[in-house]
């Protein structure tokens, strides 16, 4: 065989291949990610995969999202990447990943220990019961889920400080804290989806305790 | 889906969520010597590296996004700058005049304690209100006057020295002939006494002493100062230095160019010597200075 036919037989292996993973009706989030190959939920590579994440929204939250001021406030990389998991892979895992994550952002961040990890657990989980009725394959399931998220999350976190004798005015916290951290996280959410949904590659179908 | 799923499902979120719950209330409980308290340190050892090496690794990101937003406050930050550096500046200025202003009271003041003030007069502090318009005469107007003690004749100093004669008096602001004046004489002698002579000023603005007797020495350098004959001004004022000693065959008497002690082009404060009641107060002015 000659060296241009061995380039294009290449080529159209290449292309099948793209389409067998390529999703009916995805055009809006998958557009322009080529996903990686899908794997079990219980293999090392899958566990691999989400630890790496898990450790990513840690770092981001610690190092990077103090500098990302904008309005005033901060994002929640850590939530709205717990939440885009959780979408994608059912509310165990979104549990499961909320609560190391929020252990590890307790620590990293010398926070009392247990606040975020319980936030984060709820955020998950209910989150991951939330997209398992919905298609997953437009923009605004993340974009309205992680503007919830991030909602119920600092206003619950709020009370939480209340009971700890942390004194702020309602009204401070509503419109500066509560209000544009959640927009700010809303922003965020499409982007993240579609690089959380690249770097796990596959569906919910991989999700725990789905059946 | 089954039964038993959702039961794993909630059994997962309730260990999950009590396990936080318990580690918050034990956390807030515990002394901060505490096991969790330990554990937190501990985990905060172990992730302290990793975000140092992450934290340097998006620190160039992290300088462009500053760099970037900065860009969007840079006009309005600019603009209250300026406007800080312009209020900035006035107070600098203000500052300033306030500064030399300092200086000259205190020039003021340490004349008033030389050895040269003469100690039974009193002064009148008086600030420099006008200049003469004209180049032909060199006046300026205090805004002191009678109500004040100002008189005729009364002798008008500066922190450096001489300044000159009260030549018009109103209630509340007097004219003073400098000494620079070409219609001014000022009876003066060299302070080492070697010399004596009258001071008189030109149009140019200099100082020159004339009638000084030929056969006296005069050094450059040499002071020279009141010498108080005919009362017209108060003894021993210094009024200048010996720039030049000129001495021509066909003049009866040397000519000294002195250059002054006073800088009457920044004049802005001075003082009017008032002698004492009863003192033979001089009544005339100087020839010439009554215009």
């Amino acid at each position: 065989m000659t060296a241009p036919a061995i380039r294009k037989r290449s080529r159209v292996r290449r292309k099948r291949a793209r389409v067998r993973f390529r999703r009916p009706g995805t055009r809006v989030l998958q557009q322009n990610a080529a996903p990686t190959a899908p794997a079990a939920p219980d293999s090392p590579l899958f566990m691999l995969r989400i630890f790496a994440i898990l450790l990513l929204a840690v770092v981001v939250q610690t190092t990077l999202a103090p500098f990302l001021t904008v309005l005033g406030t901060k994002p929640d990389v850590a939530l709205v990447i717990i939440v885009c998991l959780a979408m994608m892979r059912g509310p165990v895992l979104g549990a499961i990943v909320g609560f190391s994550t929020g252990l590890l952002i307790d620590v990293a961040l010398v926070q009392t220990l247990g606040i975020s990890s319980f936030l984060f657990t709820l955020a998950g989980y209910f989150s991951g019961r939330y997209a398992e009725g919905v298609d997953l394959d437009s923009w605004f399931p993340p974009v309205i889920t992680v503007f919830i998220s991030s909602l119920v999350v600092q206003l619950l976190n709020s009370v939480i400080m209340f009971l700890l004798g942390v004194q702020a005015s309602a009204d401070f916290i509503l419109l500066r804290v509560v209000l544009p951290s959640a927009f700010l996280n809303a922003l965020l959410a499409a982007p993240v989806f579609i690089i959380c949904r690249w770097s796990l590659g596959g569906d919910r179908k991989d999700a725990l305790f789905t059946k | 889906m089954a039964r038993t799923t959702v039961v794993k499902r909630q059994v997962v979120l309730a260990v999950l969520l009590l396990v936080s719950m318990a580690m918050l209330t034990w956390y807030f409980r515990e002394p901060v010597g505490g096991v969790l308290h330990s554990t937190q340190r501990g985990g905060l050892r172990v992730i302290s590296p990793l975000e140092s090496g992450v934290s340097k690794v998006v620190s160039p990101f992290r300088d462009s996004y500053d760099w970037v937003t900065g860009i969007f406050s840079a006009q309005s930050e600019n603009e209250s700058l300026r406007a800080e550096a312009d209020s900035l500046r006035t107070e600098v200025l203000s500052l300033r005049e306030t500064d030399a202003e300092n200086k000259r009271l205190r020039d003021l003041l340490g004349f008033i304690n030389q050895p040269s003030y003469p100690r039974d007069y009193k002064n009148v502090p008086s600030r420099v209100i006008g200049r003469s318009g004209s180049s032909w005469n060199s006046t300026i107007t205090i805004n002191r006057g009678s109500d004040a003690g100002v008189a005729l004749g009364q002798t008008v100093v500066s922190g450096q020295g001489l300044v000159g004669q009260v030549s018009a008096v109103t209630t509340n602001s007097a004219q003073v002939l400098l000494i620079i004046d070409n219609t001014s004489h000022v009876e003066a002698k060299l302070q080492n006494g070697a010399a004596s002579g009258t001071v008189v000023g030109s149009i140019n603005g200099m100082l020159e002493m004339d009638f000084v007797d030929k056969d006296q020495k005069v050094l450059k350098t040499d002071a020279v100062v009141t010498s108080g004959t005919g009362k017209l001004f108060v003894k021993g004022i210094p009024i200048g230095v010996v720039d030049e000693a000129a001495d021509q065959e066909v003049e009866y008497f040397k000519r000294i160019s002195i250059t002054p002690f006073v800088d009457f082009g920044r004049l802005e404060e001075v003082l009017v010597l008032i002698p004492p009641a009863g003192a033979d107060q001089a009544p005339l002015m100087a020839e010439g200075a009554g215009r």
